[in-house]
Order: structure tokens, then C-alpha cells, then sequence
């Protein structure tokens, strides 16, 4: 359900104001009602700062996993200076980088030829030699270019044969040679050039390992510097959403304090002698939204926070979407064997990361589902348990659906999922609207639940056929003024009446789309049992008679190809009963969202 | 002409088409991946599931040949031209919606492998948004198995 909120204004002095916002983080009840929605620019640099300071943190924290530092690492003065000091490395690494690129790129031109001093050939210009280095490709080298001209082949490597080619004047000009393309090669010898790389080498596994220990060892700097500047963020927040008003002598302050919070906030203020108005909202009041379940239906939350939460007015569907979303996951996946997987190993998983309890308890629950369904559609690990010969299973086997039933027994669900959505609606109208404006929702419940009950009473020969077209008539007359005749109390009749007539065209069809739509659900669990039948029969068909690899190919192939069945049909579990939820549920239970969370301005607690 | 040549012809669409739409999901899905490894090589194991998720549907016109041949036994020589019909139907059904599914699926995988390659953190939704094409060639499927039930 969603909680109360009640809405409060502060009026404080200005010289009282900063240490007022103090204590009202202390107190941290109140969601300040957000009244100017663009940020100041300088909110916005530091929203930028600490969103690029995330990222570091986050970039640091994989670095830092597997990485074992040992010693203390160097001491900084606070997070700010450890945020300075890793931005200042990466800079630099990106510098050293790039030279050891740039220094790579001349090192290969050199390769080819070899480690020469560029001394040396300085020396042989100076007595009048002149080297020329030249390249082309295999098949354009003539080795008899090599008896007319000082010429020697230095490598023939990669399609390409380097040579020297040795002159006696300065500028010479190049021997007409087809495909022969002179390289300037850098001045620098490639034993300096590698002596260097590795220099530089040596240099960026220094910044890393610094890098490496900081990650280690400061993270929690790093993290502590992140909170405060989110707390400054807020603040500035805070601030900006504040109105002054008597010629800025007094600080006005808005927000929402949740009603069961309220008598512990007044006392506080009481006590602090802070002055404080209390009301109730009004209709156009943008009220935040936070949601209070029992412990079942609070780890659907989860799920329900991938769509919208609901507006402060209407009715919260968790609780209710829930165990239908229970239902549709097991209908889904509906293999005993792959439910048991699901349930052991959210067992397991809870006693070694207690953190994610609420998702794992929401996997609990779906496993066991699953086994349910597994169970009553006999399905195990892909075995159909209802045309196995078990004999111990034969008394159970009365009890277990098959498929044409299956396919019944989703468009049943279907149609309580959405009948069920309908009265909510009725709920959800009375509340935001009030109970007159429900009576078209009414109409419709009658007439699909009334011509439903007459339909199959007079087909089961409970009640005459007379009698049984007396209450279908009743009925439809019932429902059809509901509908047609008192949709709108504020409106007329007839318009009414044509306003009824299009809701009629789209009910129907809606409604039609919205039943069959249920139909994915027989489809994804028959699918996952033909997946889960096509492997079992893979891996008998496909092992060799060998008494060790046969054993061993066939629980290969179990294990792979249950894996990847698990998966997808978890997933495919998992999404559709959601979209079913979003799309059928919440459409015909009139939900509107568009709720704010309720977040407050608070101390943040320490994780 | 034999009827069981139809029934064959419509294996091979079935397990041809729906493999063949695999295929151009999966290349699709793994091009994307390595330009995205050039920018963000840390979001390997998201590129790899995405990858993967266009390989179902090929998965799916094998598993239905298994079907029609282990599970219903209807692939023999003295098949009927209603069985062969059949099952000409439910492969030219999964082989179709089989390949374009896979074929639009890749599309998917590879839009949202590239965010995560520019560092937006959709990998989970992605995931969610990619098994909605899915949907079609396991809906083919299933009508596949009743066709083979509704004719054994």
C-alpha cells in the first residue's frame, strides 16, 4: 500500500536557515517538494564531478579484485586528494601510451634493417659515402641490380626485400627502378628507440601498480570523498528548492513527511522550537510515493519498480500483481526438475551474499512454484512423468494436467488475471474518482461473470433453459445500462450512451487481445519441456557404447544442454509474466503512475 | 512423388530457415561485439550473452525435427499425405518465423551491445527487450507440437 504523506512549510530567518537544514537532515523525514527543476550550473558541475568520480570508483574496484599490494600505500590528505592524484596517473599513463606508440611506429620502420649506429653512416657521409635505403617488393627485385651498382640486401621478409643501396654524391638521383621506394629511416638507432620503449615500459607498470595500490588501499577514501559530495549535492539541492520571501529576511521550505513519521517529527520540532505548518495535500499536489508491503509481497517490489510506481492516489498493485506473478513464472517455466535448481540455489546463494537477500528470496519463491507446476504438469528435467512408467508415480499421475488442458488452463488464469484486474479497477476508480464513475467497470464484471455463470449453469443442466435465459437477459439488461446509460455522473444520458457505445468496440477488442495474449504462457511452457525432451533424447542417442566415455559424452551433453534450456526459458519465464502484468494487469486495473519516490533529505547511513 | 519427400522438404525449411535466421543473428549480434570491445573490453561477458540469445531459434527447428521425428515418430516411409501436410506446415511455421525472428533479434542484441560498448549500463534490459522477437518462434514451436499431436 501506499503510505500517507502529510505535506509541511517551513518559515525560518535567513541567519538560522544553514543550521536549520542541519538538523532537518538529522531529523532526515522530509522529501523537499521540488519546485524548480533546472539545475544551477553549478549543481550541474558537481553532478557531473561526482558521476565521473563513480565511474572512477567503479573502474578501481575491478581493478583492485584480484590484485594483491602489499604494504600500506601512501597516505592522502582526504578523498579529493586521491581522486586529483588517479585522474593526474591516467593522464599521464595516456601520455606514456601514446610515446611508446609513436616510438613503436619508428621502431618498425627500422626492424628490417637491423640495429645500426646512425652515427656511423654520419661518419661514412662525411668521407663521402651515402647510403640509401631502399624497398620493394619480392618480385620486383632484380638480383642483378647487384653486380651494376654498391647495392646488398638487407632482409626479404613480409613480400618485401629491403637493400642498401651506397653512393658517392650526395643527392644523387635513384636508378630508374620500378616499384623501388626510398624509406627515410628516423635518426636514432633501434637499440636506443627499444632502449627507450622499455623505459617508458617501465614507467607505466610504475603508474599502474600505483594505480593498482590505490585501488587497494584507498578506495574507501575514494567512497567516503563520493558520499560527501553527493551530501553537497543534495544540500545545494536543497537549497535551490528554497523560496525567500519578506524581502530575504525569511527561508520558506516545502516538502513531505510520511504520516506515521509525523508525531516523532513534530516532537523533534517542538522541541527545537522550529515554526512548521502541517496539511493535508491537495488534488494537484504531486505527492512522493513510497510503498509499505508485507514481507511476501514486498520482494516483488522489485519487479513492480521496472515499470512506474503508482501515482499517490491510487491503489498499489504489488501485493496483488504478485502471486499472479508467482503463478504465470512456474506456468512458464513448469519443469520440476529446472524449479528445484532455481529454489537450491537461492538457498545457497543467501547464505553467501546476504546482500542481495530480497532478489533471492524473490528466486525462492519462484522456484518453488515452478516445482509445483512442474510437478502437477509432470515434467521433470524434460522427462514426461505422465507417459513414463514410474511405478510409484501411478496414483499421482490422476492429479497431473496435459497439454490440451494446459492450453485451458491459461486462458482460465488469463481471464481471472484480467476479472480480477477489473475489480481492482472498480477500486481504483472509487478511490481516485469515487464509487458513481466505477459503474461502467461494474457493468462489464456483471455482464462477463453473469453470462458466464448463466452459459455454464444452463450447460450443466443446473437450471432450466427458461430460467436460465431469464437471468442472462436480466443480466444483460443490467449490465448494459451500467454501461451504456451511468458511465459518467456528470454527464447526460445520451452522451453517455455514445460515450458507452465506443467504450463498448473497445472493451471488446481489448478484451479478446488481452485473453489470447495468455496464451504465451502454455506456449513457453510447452516449449521448455520439448527442450528439456529434445537434449534427454540427444544425449541417449548420441553416446558412444564405451563404458567411460559413453557415461561421460551423455552427461555432457545433459549438462550443456539443460543449462542453456534453464536459461532461456528462465528468461523467457521471467520476462513475459512481467509484460503480462505491465501490459493485461495494470490496463484493465485503470492504473495510472507516474509517482515520484519518496526520497528524503537525509544523513546518508553507512552500507 | 512420395508424400514423405513433402514431409522432408518441410524439415528442411524448418531446421534450414530457422538455423540460416540464427545465423545472421548471431553475426549480426557478434560484429557489433567487437566494435564495442575497441571501446568498453570490459563488457565482454554482457556481449556474449547478447550474442548468443539469436541462437535459440535454430535451436528450436532442431528441437522441432526431434519432435516430429523421436517424439510423434510421424518422418516414416508409408507416411500419409495429411501427416506429410502436417508436418510441411509446422516446418515451413517454425523455419519462417524461425529465421526472421532470429534475423530481427540480432538487430536487437547488436542496438544494445553497442550502448553498453559507449558505456550506457542497459545490458539487463536489453536482455528483456531482445526476448520479446523470441516470443514468435516459441509460439511456432508450440503450434508445431500440436500439429504433430493433433495428427498422430
Amino acid at each position: 500500500m501506499i503510505v500517507p504523506m502529510m505535506k509541511y512549510s517551513f518559515l525560518v530567518y535567513h541567519a538560522d536557515y544553514k543550521a536549520f537544514l542541519k538538523e532537518l537532515k538529522q531529523m532526515g523525514v522530509l522529501h523537499v517538494q521540488v519546485k524548480k527543476q533546472e539545475a544551477t550550473p553549478e549543481m550541474q558541475d558537481l553532478l557531473r564531478a561526482y558521476n565521473d568520480l563513480l565511474k572512477t570508483i567503479r573502474s578501481l574496484s575491478v581493478r583492485g579484485k584480484d590484485k594483491v599490494v602489499s604494504g600500506e600505500g601512501p597516505r592522502f590528505a582526504d578523498g579529493a586528494a586521491v581522486w586529483q592524484r588517479i585522474r593526474e596517473i591516467e593522464a599521464e599513463l595516456e601520455q606514456k601510451q601514446q610515446q611508446i606508440g609513436s616510438l613503436e611506429k619508428e621502431a618498425q620502420l627500422l626492424v628490417p634493417w637491423g640495429d645500426f649506429s646512425p652515427e656511423r653512416l654520419e661518419d661514412l657521409k662525411q668521407s663521402g659515402l651515402y647510403f640509401r635505403f631502399l624497398v620493394c617488393r619480392d618480385k620486383y627485385f632484380d638480383p642483378a641490380w647487384e653486380q651494376e651498382h654498391y647495392l646488398q640486401k638487407v632482409s626479404a621478409e613480409g613480400g618485401f626485400t629491403c637493400f642498401v643501396l651506397l653512393q658517392r654524391e650526395a643527392g644523387a638521383s635513384l636508378p630508374e627502378w620500378e616499384g623501388v621506394d626510398e624509406t627515410l629511416l628516423p635518426a636514432r638507432s633501434l637499440s636506443d628507440l627499444r632502449k627507450e620503449q622499455k623505459a617508458l615500459e617501465a614507467e607505466v607498470s610504475r603508474l599502474n601498480e600505483e594505480l593498482d595500490s590505490l585501488a587497494t588501499h584507498q578506495l574507501g577514501q575514494l567512497e567516503a570523498y563520493a558520499a560527501d559530495l553527493k551530501s553537497e549535492l543534495d544540500e545545494a539541492n536543497v537549497l535551490h528548492q528554497t523560496q525567500s520571501e519578506v524581502e530575504d529576511h525569511v527561508r520558506l521550505i516545502e516538502g513531505w513527511v510520511p504520516q506515521p513519521k509525523m508525531a516523532g517529527l513534530n516532537a523533534e520540532l517542538d522541541r527545537r522550537s522550529i515554526l512548521y505548518v502541517a496539511s493535508r495535500p491537495t488534488d494537484d499536489d504531486k505527492v512522493p510515493v513510497q510503498l509499505k508491503n508485507n514481507r511476501f509481497a514486498r520482494v516483488f517490489e522489485s519487479i513492480g519498480d521496472l515499470y512506474e510506481l503508482p501515482n499517490h492516489k491510487e491503489l498499489d498493485l504489488v501485493p496483488f500483481f504478485a502471486p499472479f506473478y508467482m503463478l504465470f513464472f512456474g506456468f512458464s517455466l513448469g519443469d520440476a526438475g529446472y524449479g528445484l535448481i532455481i529454489l537450491l540455489a537461492a538457498i545457497f546463494m543467501k547464505y553467501k551474499v546476504p546482500k542481495m537477500r530480497s532478489i533471492l528470496t524473490l528466486a525462492q519463491w519462484l522456484g518453488l512454484v515452478t516445482v509445483v507446476f512442474g510437478a502437477l504438469t509432470g515434467t521433470f528435467f524434460g522427462i514426461d512423468l505422465i507417459e513414463a512408467d514410474i511405478a510409484w508415480l501411478d496414483k499421482w499421475k490422476a492429479y497431473m494436467i496435459d497439454t490440451d488442458k494446459l492450453f485451458n488452463l491459461a486462458l482460465i488464469l488469463g481471464m481471472i488475471h484480467i476479472l480480477f484486474g477489473m475489480v481492482l479497477k472498480v477500486v481504483n476508480v472509487s478511490i481516485t474518482k469515487g464509487f458513481a464513475y466505477s459503474y461502467s467497470t461494474i457493468g462489464w464484471l456483471l455482464l462477463i461473470v453473469g453470462s458466464g455463470l448463466a452459459y455454464g449453469l444452463r450447460e450443466l443442466g443446473a437450471v432450466s433453459e427458461s430460467v436460465g435465459t431469464y437471468v442472462q437477459n436480466g443480466v444483460l439488461i443490467a449490465s448494459g445500462s451500467l454501461i451504456l446509460l451511468f458511465n459518467d455522473p456528470r454527464r447526460s444520458i445520451v452522451m453517455n450512451f455514445l460515450s458507452g457505445l465506443w467504450d463498448v468496440y473497445g472493451m471488446v477488442t481489448g478484451l479478446v487481445g488481452d485473453l489470447l495474449s495468455y496464451i504465451r504462457l502454455f506456449a513457453l511452457g510447452v516449449s521448455s519441456a520439448i527442450l528439456g525432451f529434445v537434449f534427454n533424447e540427444l544425449a541417449m542417442s548420441m553416446r558412444p557404447d564405451n563404458v567411460i566415455f559413453g557415461p561421460l559424452v551423455m552427461i555432457i551433453i545433459l549438462l550443456v544442454g539443460h543449462g542453456m534450456t534453464l536459461f532461456m526459458a528462465g528468461l523467457g519465464a521471467f520476462v513475459h509474466p512481467i509484460r503480462l502484468t505491465f501490459v493485461e494487469f495494470y490496463k484493465n486495473a485503470g492504473f495510472t503512475g507516474g509517482g515520484k519516490r519518496y526520497t528524503p533529505f537525509a544523513e546518508k547511513s553507512l552500507d | 512423388m512420395e508424400p514423405i519427400v513433402l514431409a522432408y522438404i518441410g524439415i528442411g525449411l524448418m531446421v534450414g530457415l530457422a538455423g540460416t535466421g540464427s545465423v545472421f543473428g548471431c553475426s549480426a549480434a557478434g560484429n557489433a561485439s567487437v566494435g564495442a570491445m575497441k571501446k568498453n573490453p570490459d563488457g565482454f561477458g554482457s556481449y556474449l550473452l547478447l550474442t548468443a540469445l539469436p541462437g535459440s531459434q535454430g535451436l528450436y527447428g532442431f528441437a522441432g525435427y526431434f519432435l516430429m521425428s523421436n517424439f510423434f515418430g510421424l518422418l516414416t516411409p508409408d507416411i500419409t499425405w495429411f501427416k506429410a501436410s502436417a508436418v510441411f506446415g509446422a516446418g515451413l511455421a517454425v523455419g519462417l518465423v524461425g529465421l526472421l525472428s532470429s534475423y530481427h533479434q540480432g538487430q536487437v542484441c547488436a542496438n544494445g551491445i553497442a550502448a553498453i560498448g559507449s558505456g550506457h549500463d542497459v545490458a539487463g534490459k536489453t536482455l528483456i527487450l531482445a526476448v520479446f522477437p523470441e516470443l514468435y518462434a516459441i509460439i511456432a514451436l508450440a503450434a508445431a507440437y500440436m500439429i504433430g499431436a493433433a495428427v498422430i
